[in-house]
């Protein structure tokens, strides 16, 4: 049973993401409404891949994504960057960070889990 | 005229005799008692007559020595010059006595005669002054040669003496001094000439004197208000203004550009621009060749674009600049850049940018959860619900996503047009990108019944890959929409190796787009029908962006009303990414036959990197040197085709460095090509001629043409014929050639184009169509009956477009076409010597071989 961490500010969007890996993919959804937070329930729940959003206020995507990799209990979760930005300029920044794969906003709420289990290497 | 004096003396001396005779006579008759009334009346009367009729034609000429000169053609009392003109000329005109006959006003003003006139031309004219004037100059219309000997009268006879005897219309031009009333002199430049009556005679002297006091105060306040108006007008612009040398030293900066760098005027006058503007950049790369102020200060064309400037304290600000060469008679005499700071604009863009992606994303952010949320109740995972419900969902869902894809173009349309999307260019496989595009739009096709058919051979091209594949995409998938079910789409590909184009080609079989909307349908928001737009689901912007992406590799779209049914929707690519820059077709670099290697010896480290670069491109080997002496060593060493030899070097001067090269049997064979500012017609004699010369500043063909010519060319030198009856346009081009050193003759009709090419066999014709005796086809078809002329490189240069039949009706060798309108007869230029290179590479290859 995949466990899956899903960082936005967004309450909505946390919503409706949460209840598309639930419903479709069967997967445990926990949730986190900003970088700190995310990384202290990281750390504590250890699941399977962190779904995370860029623009956040005080510690945004990018930052959160470094400080996960320094934490040694979270530096081996993948991560997943989920994003309205969607400029050649900004991926190119996304791209040099190392992180697993960065998704579009908006998203089809039917494949979400799909594409996810696609980049991570999930068969099941 | 002496011979004239003395044959008047000698009349006279006869005539005295004469009447010394008869007065001897008398005498004798007197004192032998026989003289009779009759005899002294008759005595009286012959002396009287003697001395009066004398008096009035001889003494009177001896006096001022004249002799009979035959009518002149022209019968003019005054010379050819427009006495009237200006108010500054002073009219004087004087009899044979030396009274004044004639003053005009702005004479009588000048001299303070206004009431009255002068005594006498002497008054004007002091006799002095008028000697020193006697060796002022001559001006002659036809007089042939300088007057001889010093005069020895007074000048006024020394004129009319001299002007008696030679052709009508002889002037003497001097500085004089003339004196006013109150006797003071008033300087004046003197033209004297004689005046003659109607039969011939001489009657008097004009003199049209220019005050040079005034001409030169008028002059000096005209250059004083010309540089006031210049002052003031640099003063007021806004942009920087550079006067550069040809040397590339500042000669004058405005107050606006010393501004920018923060420093006075005097601070930057005398220096190298380059120095100035790029002195403390801090770039590793520093200036190479690819510095574009260097290369604009070598150009001769008008230069611009954007670049960035360095204070001296090391702080820089983005410009846009314009360079433009300054020509006086057809001679490059410097530059002038004007430049503008536009870290303000730049700025904006900034602005505009991150406005752009701000909105980009909070119009995504919402949406992410609209499209998450119907999403999901559409697909029944939160439980079923009522059939009209279900349907409902799915209208929403389906616009959110079309709302999705509207966000997406928009901005990708505004951000290719405003050029902040710029192309990633790279080689790509048409072949490649067509599968791959076919693939992903495979389960469109399947859904929709359609078939995708392509046959597309393997084809590299310069192109962004991924914004081709849009471009594919899009057109694949209205094609699909468009059709019906059960037809096919059809994907072909052609190239061309004459235009260096690719053309695609995607075809459907469905409704078609009527005629008058071939066009529009590229336009935004354009659908043929707008119910279209509703059912397919398109956004209306996809043919626009696929425009822009086309147009921005250099191509075009467009499509084209199919016979049967349907639209072909094709696409045009050049092939290299270079070629689709210009407009006139650039022929390749010439082949050289074997590698050539080539020693460019310039102490200017810019002009010698440059140089290199260009002869590298075009398949040389470069050595460098940066002095003479080193110059000389590499061309013992290496085995060098050739030489470039800038002239005025540090160290052994160019000159001595090719004395030397030319003295020494192991170099003396090196065609050398002397890089200099001077012209080759100035160029002095030297022993050891170079053997090719390109005067800077230069331009990469006149380079290349030089250095093929002296490698290459054993025949001499090129030898151009232009055909061309308009003689204003006739003599632009043949100006712009004469700097190429390149022989060019000129014929204006079509009987004198045939016969100078029987005369001689021309390297390369430059034809107008329209001539008055005929055209420019009867001229080729004439050469075409000629074996020897119907390998001759042509270009055709017209005032209309010619049609591909008239084309092929023109062809003799290599032919290329012009349209006057459309190019500039530097293109001209440019295109006839590449061919030029061309055609003699060509002979050279083939005597080589052999």
């Amino acid at each position: 049973m995949r466990k899956v961490l899903i960082i936005d500010d967004e309450d909505d969007i946390r919503e409706v993401a949460a209840l598309s890996l639930e419903a479709v993919a069967g997967w445990t959804v926990v949730t986190a409404h900003c970088g700190a937070e995310g990384i202290r329930v990281a750390a504590a729940e250890k699941p399977d891949a962190i779904l995370l959003d860029v623009m956040m206020p005080e510690m945004d995507g990018p930052t959160t994504f470094k400080n996960l990799q320094a934490n040694p209990e979270t530096s081996h979760i993948p991560v997943l960057l989920l994003t309205a930005k969607v400029q050649g300029v900004d991926q190119r920044r996304f791209a040099s960070l190392g992180v697993k794969a960065v998704l579009f906003k908006p998203f089809d709420p039917l494949t979400l889990s799909e594409e996810m289990a696609a980049v991570l290497g999930w068969t099941d | 005229m002496q011979q004239t004096n003395s044959r008047l003396k000698l009349f006279l001396l006869v005539q005295i005799l004469a009447w010394t005779s008869l007065l001897g006579l008398f005498l004798w008759r007197l004192s032998a008692g026989k003289a009779t009334l009759a005899h002294t009346i008759f005595f009286s009367l012959v002396t009287v007559a003697f001395i009066i009729g004398n008096y009035i034609t001889l003494f009177r000429k001896l006096k001022y020595p004249l002799v009979m000169v035959p009518p002149p053609t022209e019968t003019h009392a005054v010379p050819p010059q427009n006495v009237l003109a200006a108010e500054a000329q002073l009219v004087i005109a004087t009899d044979l006595h030396g009274q004044v006959s004639y003053l005009n006003p702005a004479a009588a003003r000048a001299l303070g005669y206004s009431s009255a006139m002068p005594p006498s031309f002497f008054a004007l004219f002091p006799e002095n002054e008028l000697e020193q004037a006697g060796r002022g100059r001559w001006l002659s219309l036809g007089a042939v040669g300088m007057p001889p000997g010093p005069p020895e009268q007074g000048a006024l006879r020394y004129f009319l003496d001299f002007a008696s005897s030679t052709s009508p219309s002889v002037m003497h031009e001097s500085e004089v001094r003339l004196q006013r009333a109150n006797g003071e002199p008033l300087p004046a430049l003197a033209v004297f000439t004689v005046l003659r009556d109607l039969a011939g005679e001489i009657c008097g002297l004009l003199c049209v004197a220019t005050d040079m006091a005034m001409r030169q105060r008028g002059e000096q306040e005209r250059l004083h208000a010309l540089h006031r108006q210049n002052h003031s007008l640099l003063n007021a612009i806004a942009d920087g203004i550079f006067g550069i040398d040809l040397e590339g030293r500042l000669l004058l900066v405005n107050p606006a550009g010393a501004k920018m760098f923060d420093m006075a005027e005097s601070q930057l006058i005398g220096r190298l621009v380059h120095e100035i503007v790029h002195e403390s950049r801090q770039d590793d790369d520093g200036c190479g060749p690819t510095c574009r102020i260097l290369r604009s200060l070598m150009a001769e064309e008008p230069q611009g674009g954007e670049e960035t400037f360095f204070r001296a304290d090391g702080t820089s600000f983005p410009v846009e600049f314009a360079a433009m060469p300054v020509i006086e008679e057809n001679r490059i005499t410097g530059m002038v850049i004007s430049f503008r700071d536009v870290s303000q604009r730049h700025a904006l863009e900034r602005m505009k940018d991150e406005f752009i992606s701000t909105v980009s994303h909070e119009l995504r952010t919402p949406l992410t959860s609209i499209r998450g949320a119907l999403g999901l109740l559409s697909a029944g995972v939160l439980g079923t619900m009522s059939e009209k419900a279900s349907h409902l969902l799915r209208i929403a869902v389906t616009n959110t996503d079309r709302l999705v894809r509207l966000i997406n173009d928009i901005l990708d349309l505004e951000r290719m047009e405003s050029g902040r999307a710029p192309l990633h260019f790279g080689t790509c496989d048409l072949a490649e990108l067509v599968r791959q595009a076919v693939e992903t739009m495979a389960p469109m096709a399947d859904a929709a019944g359609v078939k995708l058919e392509s046959s597309v051979p393997s084809q590299r091209l310069d192109a962004d890959s991924d914004r081709l594949m849009q471009v594919l995409t899009n057109l694949l998938s209205n094609a699909i929409k468009f059709s019906p079910a059960g037809s096919a789409v059809q994907i072909t590909v052609e190239s061309s190796d004459r235009t260096g184009m690719v053309t695609l080609r995607v075809t459907d079989a469905g409704r078609g787009i009527p005629a008058d909307k071939l066009e529009s349908v590229f336009d935004r928001f354009q659908q043929v029908d707008v119910a279209d737009a509703r059912q397919k689901g398109g956004t209306g912007l996809g043919l626009a962006i696929c425009r822009s992406i086309v147009q921005q590799h250099g191509g075009n779209i467009w499509a084209e009303h199919n016979a049967t049914s349907g639209v072909t929707f094709a696409m045009q690519l050049p092939r290299s990414h270079a070629v689709a820059t210009t407009d006139i077709p650039k022929l390749r670099a010439m082949e050289i036959h074997g590698p050539a290697t080539v020693l460019v010896c310039d102490d200017d480290p810019g002009i010698r990197t440059i140089v290199a670069e260009q002869l590298r491109l075009h398949g040389y080997t470069v050595v460098e040197a940066d002095r003479g002496e080193q110059a000389i060593a590499m061309a013992q060493e290496h085995n060098l085709d050739a030489i470039l030899l800038d002239l005025y070097m540090p160290g052994i001067s160019g000159w001595e460095t090719l004395n030397r090269l030319k003295r020494n049997a192991l170099t003396a064979d090196i065609p050398i090509v002397v890089l200099s500012v001077l012209s080759p017609s100035e160029r002095p004699r030297l022993a050891g001629d170079a053997d090719g010369w390109v005067q800077k500043p230069f331009n990469e063909n006149l380079l290349l043409n030089e250095l093929g010519r002296v490698l290459h060319g054993s025949e001499g030198p090129t030898h151009i014929l232009l055909v061309e009856d308009d003689h204003d346009l006739a003599s632009i081009i043949l100006a712009s050639f004469e700097r190429a050193g390149i022989h060019i003759s000129h014929a204006a009709t079509r009987q004198e184009a045939i016969a100078m090419c029987r005369s001689q066999r021309p390297d390369l014709l430059i034809l107008d169509l329209t001539l008055p005796d005929g055209d420019g086809f009867g001229v080729i078809d004439w050469l075409r009956r000629h074996p020897e002329m119907r390998t001759l490189p042509v270009v055709v240069y017209s005032g209309h477009e010619v049609s591909e039949r008239e084309m092929g009706q023109l062809r003799l060798g290599p032919t290329q076409f012009l349209t006057k309108a459309k190019v500039q007869p530097k293109d001209v230029e440019a295109l006839v010597l590449t061919m030029v290179r061309q055609s003699r590479a060509q002979t050279g290859a083939t005597t080589d071989k052999v």
